[in-house]
C-alpha cells in the first residue's frame, strides 16, 4: 500500500494524467491501482487531489487577456523593418 | 493567407509589413504574457522586443521541427533566462524542484497525513474561490511572485494550456523537471488558498 506522502508526490501528475485530453504523464496499471485503493480508503487524500485539482482550475480562472495595442503593433512593424539582416 | 505557415515565413523574410502586422497580432500576446511571468511586468516588453528581433534574424535558418509560435515562445524564455542570469535573479533548477519542507513536515513517520492535513474548503469551483475579491487578489500576487521557471511553468499549462512535452520545448528542460516544477507551483498556490480558507488572510502578508 501506497503512503499518503507518496500521493502527495504524484497528486499533480495524476491530475495531469487523468485531466488531460492527450496526457503525457502515464502511469502503469500497477500504479493506477494502487493509488485508486489508497483513495479509496483515504479521506484525506481524496480531499487533497480534489483541492489540488480545484487549485489547478483555479489558476486558469486567473487567466488575464494580454493583447498589443495598434499603437504597439505599428511602432513593433516599424522596428521589424528597420533591422538589418 | 498568412494562415499557413510557411506563406507566413516567407511574407516575414521578404519583410512585408502585413506579415508582419499578422505575426504579431497572432503571437504578441502570447509571447508577452509568457514574457510578464518570467521576468515580471517592467522587463517583459523589452525581452518580448528583443525576441522579435532575434527571430526575424534568426527567420531563414528556422526548421520548423516546432510550430512558428512554439519556436517564438522558446526564444522569449531563452531571452527571459539570459536577462535573469545577467541581473543574478536566475533560480537554480536544483532549488525550484526541491522538496517544501513545510508539506515534507506535514507526513508522520509513516508517511501519513500528520496533524496538518486536508480540511474542507467552503468552495468547490474556481468561481465560487475566487468570488472573494481578497482570495483572489491574493492568489494573482502568489503567481506573479513565483520565481522564473516556476512561474513560466505554471503560466504555459494552466493560463495558456501548453502540454507538457510543448513546454518542455519551450523551456528547454526535461519532463521529469516540467513536473515538478507544475507540482510546486500548484503546490504553492494551494497553501495560499488552504491558508486563507483556515485564517482568512493572505498567505503572503
Ligand atoms: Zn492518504
Amino acid at each position: 500500500m501506497i503512503t499518503c506522502q507518496t500521493l502527495f508526490n504524484s497528486a499533480s501528475d495524476y491530475v495531469e494524467s487523468t485531466d488531460s485530453s492527450n496526457p503525457v504523464v502515464r502511469f502503469s496499471l500497477k500504479q493506477r491501482i494502487s493509488i485508486r485503493f489508497h483513495l479509496l480508503l483515504c479521506k484525506y487524500c481524496r480531499l487533497y487531489l480534489k483541492q489540488i485539482r480545484l487549485t489547478s482550475r483555479t489558476a486558469s480562472a486567473l487567466t488575464v487577456e494580454v493583447t498589443p495595442t495598434d499603437q504597439e503593433i505599428e511602432r513593433l512593424v516599424q522596428r521589424l523593418k528597420q533591422l538589418d539582416d | 493567407m498568412y494562415e499557413n505557415e510557411t506563406v507566413l515565413i516567407d511574407g516575414l523574410i521578404a519583410k512585408r509589413d502585413d506579415a508582419f502586422r499578422y505575426a504579431i497580432e497572432q503571437y504578441q500576446g502570447s509571447m508577452m504574457y509568457l514574457a510578464r511571468s518570467f521576468v515580471g511586468d517592467k522587463l517583459a516588453d523589452e525581452v518580448v522586443q528583443e525576441t522579435w528581433c532575434s527571430a526575424m534574424r534568426a527567420l531563414k535558418g528556422f526548421e520548423k521541427r516546432s510550430s512558428l509560435k512554439t519556436w517564438l515562445l522558446r526564444i522569449v524564455a531563452n531571452e527571459a533566462k539570459t536577462r535573469l542570469r545577467k541581473e543574478n535573479r536566475m533560480t537554480s533548477l536544483e532549488a525550484l524542484t526541491a522538496a517544501d519542507p513545510e508539506f515534507a513536515s506535514r507526513f508522520d513517520d509513516n508517511g501519513h497525513w500528520g496533524a496538518h492535513r486536508p480540511g474542507d474548503w467552503r468552495a468547490d469551483s474556481p468561481e465560487a474561490l475566487i468570488s472573494s475579491e481578497e482570495l483572489k487578489l491574493c492568489l494573482d500576487l502568489m503567481i506573479s511572485s513565483l520565481p522564473d521557471l516556476q512561474a513560466a511553468t505554471l503560466n504555459l499549462r494552466e493560463q495558456q494550456g501548453y502540454s507538457l512535452a510543448e513546454i518542455c520545448n519551450i523551456l528547454e528542460v526535461s519532463e521529469s523537471n516540467v513536473r515538478v516544477l507544475l507540482h510546486r507551483a500548484r503546490n504553492r498556490l494551494y497553501r495560499c488558498v488552504e491558508h486563507f480558507q483556515e485564517t482568512g488572510e493572505c498567505c503572503t502578508q
